[in-house]
C-alpha cells in the first residue's frame, strides 16, 4: 500500500527539460558532436528580454539596446541553475576595496524567500591577480535592513566564470512573514582567494596495526552512521558536571608542533577493531578554509565516503590547529585486505585572506 | 552488455532515477537540480564503462548518494539546517540529528505539478525523515532494490540497512498510519 502510494507520488517528480537539456548539451559537446540548438538558453534570453522590456517600459522599449545589455551572469547562472536564471531581476551595483570589486548582480524574490546573486572580481586596473578560481566569503558577509524577525539563510559559492573573471555566490534569505520592500545592504569583510583543490593519494602502506590514543575535547562530530552503532572503542566520552564538553579517544601519532600551520598534515592512520582511522591536521584555520573529502576505493573501483568523523582543536600559543579523524567502519575485513584498497583525498585549501570593506545597498520590491 | 550505448542514451535512461533519488535526499528542487547536473558531469568526465544495466544503475545510485552526502556536509547546508532547527517546530524523532528538516518550499515548488494533495503530503512526510532513512526508503520502495543492493550502493552493511528500514517504517507508520 505504502509502496504503491510512494511510487505514484514520485512518478510525478522528474527533472525539468531545461536541466536535462543542459546535461545533454554537455554530453554532446564532450563527444565532439555539434551542439544542439539551445532551447533552454532561448527561453532564458526571452525571459531576460521580457524583464528588460518591463524595466524599460516607460516609453523606452527599445529591444535591440536591451538585448545588447543582457548581463553576463545570466549565461553563468543558467548553466549552474537554469530555473533560477529565468527568475532573476538585475541589480548590478558594485563596491571596490583592496583591489577587489564585489557586485550584487541580481535578485529573485519568491514569496517569503529571496535569492541574491553576488560576484567578486579583480578591480579593473588592479595590479593583483587574486580572483582566478573559487573564492570564499568565510562567513564574513552581512545583510542588514531586514526586519528583526527575518533571517539570513546562508551564502553558497556557485562557480567561477573564466570569461569574465568573476566568482559567483548565491545568498539565500528567508523572511518569517515580513514584506520584501525597502532597501537591503550587503557587506563583506573578508575574502579568501587563491583557493586550490588537489587530489592526493594517501598511502595505505603506512597504516599501523596499533597505536596509542589520547583523549581530546571534541569540537564537532558527524556522519551517516548512527552514533549508537559505532564500535565501543569509538564511543565518545560524556563530559562531567565540571566539564560538560564531549571527549573522544583519538590516535596519538604526531605532536601538534610537527604539523604545518599553513597546510595539511596527514598525522597518521591505523586499522584497529575493523576500523580504518585516518587523522589529518588542517593547520591554522582561523584565517583559512581547509577541508578534505576522503574516499576509500575497493578492488572493484567502488568508492566509499567516511562513515563518521570527529574534529578538535589543539593550540600552540595563540595559534589553533584543527584536526579531523575520519573513520571507515567495517569496510575492510582485516588488515591484510588493505592491499586491495586505495585511499585518496580531495584537499581544498584557500591560500590568501584579503580583509576589506565591500558594501552595496540595493532595493527589493 | 551495452558498452556501445551513447552518453545521451545512458543519461536519458538514468535521468529520472538520479533526479528522483536526489530530490528525495535533499531539501529543495534547486538542490536536486544541482546534484543532478553534478552526477552527470561526473559521468561525462569519467566515462565509466558499464558491464550491465544493473552495474550502470548501481553506479548512478552510488554517485548520487555520495554527492548528496557531500551536499549535507557543506557548511552552507549545515548553517541552513541549524536555522531550521531553531526556527521550525520539530517533533521528537522526526528531525535528523543534524537538525535538518524539510524546507517546505521544496514541496510547494514541486507540488504545483502534483496530482493530489495526498502525494504531496506523503513526500513531505518522508522528506522529514533523517537522510539515512530517506536513502533506504527511496531505494527500497521506489527503485525496488534489495537490502543487499542498497547496502552495496550506500556502503553500509545489509544489517544496518535492515535496521534503518525498520526504524523508518516505524516513524512513517506513526505519521501516516498503516504501512
Amino acid at each position: 500500500m505504502f509502496a504503491e502510494k510512494y511510487r505514484r507520488a514520485y512518478d510525478e517528480v522528474t527533472p525539468s527539460q531545461q536541466v536535462m537539456s543542459a546535461v545533454l548539451r554537455q554530453a554532446e559537446e564532450a563527444q565532439g558532436a555539434p551542439p544542439r540548438r539551445n532551447r533552454g538558453k532561448i527561453r532564458t534570453v526571452a525571459a531576460v528580454a521580457a524583464v528588460f522590456l518591463a524595466v524599460c517600459a516607460g516609453g523606452f522599449a527599445v529591444l535591440p539596446v536591451c538585448a545588447a545589455q543582457i548581463p553576463a551572469f545570466y549565461r553563468v547562472i543558467e548553466f549552474v541553475s537554469p530555473g533560477l536564471a529565468d527568475r532573476l531581476v538585475p541589480v548590478e551595483k558594485s563596491s571596490s576595496s583592496q583591489g577587489i570589486t564585489m557586485e550584487v548582480e541580481a535578485v529573485d524574490l519568491q514569496g517569503d524567500a529571496a535569492e541574491i546573486i553576488v560576484s567578486v572580481r579583480d578591480e579593473e586596473g588592479s595590479a593583483f591577480d587574486r580572483i582566478h578560481g573559487p573564492v570564499d566569503l568565510f562567513d564574513s558577509y552581512h545583510l542588514s535592513g531586514i526586519g528583526a524577525d527575518q533571517f539570513v539563510g546562508g551564502c553558497h559559492f556557485l562557480t567561477y566564470d573564466e570569461e569574465t573573471g568573476r566568482a559567483y555566490f548565491k545568498i539565500e534569505v528567508r523572511s518569517s512573514g515580513g514584506e520584501w520592500a525597502g532597501k537591503l545592504r550587503f557587506s563583506v569583510r573578508e575574502i579568501l582567494c587563491n583557493k586550490m583543490k588537489e587530489r592526493r593519494t594517501i598511502d595505505l602502506a603506512d597504516v599501523r596495526e596499533s597505536a596509542e590514543t589520547k583523549v581530546v575535547h571534541l569540537s564537532g562530530m558527524g556522519g551517516m552512521m548512527d552514533e549508537e552503532d559505532l564500535p565501543a572503542s569509538l564511543k565518545r566520552i560524556e563530559g562531567t558536571s565540571d566539564d560538560p564538553r564531549w571527549q573522544q579517544a583519538v590516535l596519538d601519532l604526531m605532536d601538534v608542533e610537527d604539523c604545518a600551520a599553513e597546510d595539511f598534515t596527514v598525522t597518521g592512520s591505523a586499522y584497529m577493531d575493523g576500523v580504518l582511522r585516518l587523522q589529518i591536521c588542517m593547520g591554522d584555520t582561523h584565517h583559512a578554509d581547509r577541508h578534505v573529502e576522503e574516499v576509500l576505493v575497493d578492488a572493484a573501483g567502488n568508492e566509499y565516503c567516511a562513515d563518521f568523523s570527529v574534529s578538535w582543536q589543539e593550540e600552540i600559543g595563540e595559534t589553533s590547529y584543527q584536526f579531523y579523524e575520519y573513520w571507515f567502519i567495517n569496510k575492510i575485513e582485516n588488515r591484510e585486505d588493505l592491499e586491495n584498497y586505495s585511499l585518496y583525498g580531495i584537499f581544498h585549501n584557500s591560500g590568501e585572506s584579503v580583509e576589506g570593506k565591500w558594501m552595496v545597498t540595493f532595493r527589493v520590491e | 552488455m551495452h558498452k556501445e550505448d551513447s552518453r545521451e542514451e545512458v543519461i536519458r535512461r538514468n535521468s529520472d532515477l538520479v533526479y528522483r533519488l536526489a530530490f528525495s535526499l535533499v531539501k529543495s528542487g534547486a538542490d536536486a537540480d544541482d546534484i543532478y547536473q553534478d552526477v552527470f558531469m561526473q559521468y561525462i568526465k569519467r566515462r565509466p564503462v558499464f558491464e550491465s544495466h544493473e552495474h550502470e544503475k548501481a553506479w548512478f545510485v552510488r554517485v548520487t548518494v555520495n554527492r548528496c552526502k557531500n551536499h549535507w556536509k557543506s557548511p552552507w547546508v549545515r548553517r541552513r539546517a541549524a536555522y531550521w532547527e531553531t526556527a521550525v517546530s520539530c517533533d521528537a524523532g522526526q528531525c535528523a540529528k543534524d537538525g535538518s528538516v524539510l524546507d517546505t518550499s521544496a514541496v510547494a515548488a514541486v507540488g504545483t505539478d502534483m496530482e493530489t494533495e495526498e502525494n504531496r503530503k506523503l513526500i513531505e512526510t518522508v522528506k522529514r525523515l533523517p537522510e539515512k532513512y530517506r536513502v533506504v526508503i527511496h531505494l527500497f520502495y521506489y527503485e525496488e532494490m534489495s537490502v543487499e543492493e542498497i547496502g552495496k550502493a550506500t556502503g553500509s552493511r545489509a544489517s544496518t540497512v535492515r535496521t534503518r528500514l525498520t526504524r523508518a517504517r516505524r516513524i512513517l507508520k506513526d505519521q501516516l498510519g498503516g504501512l
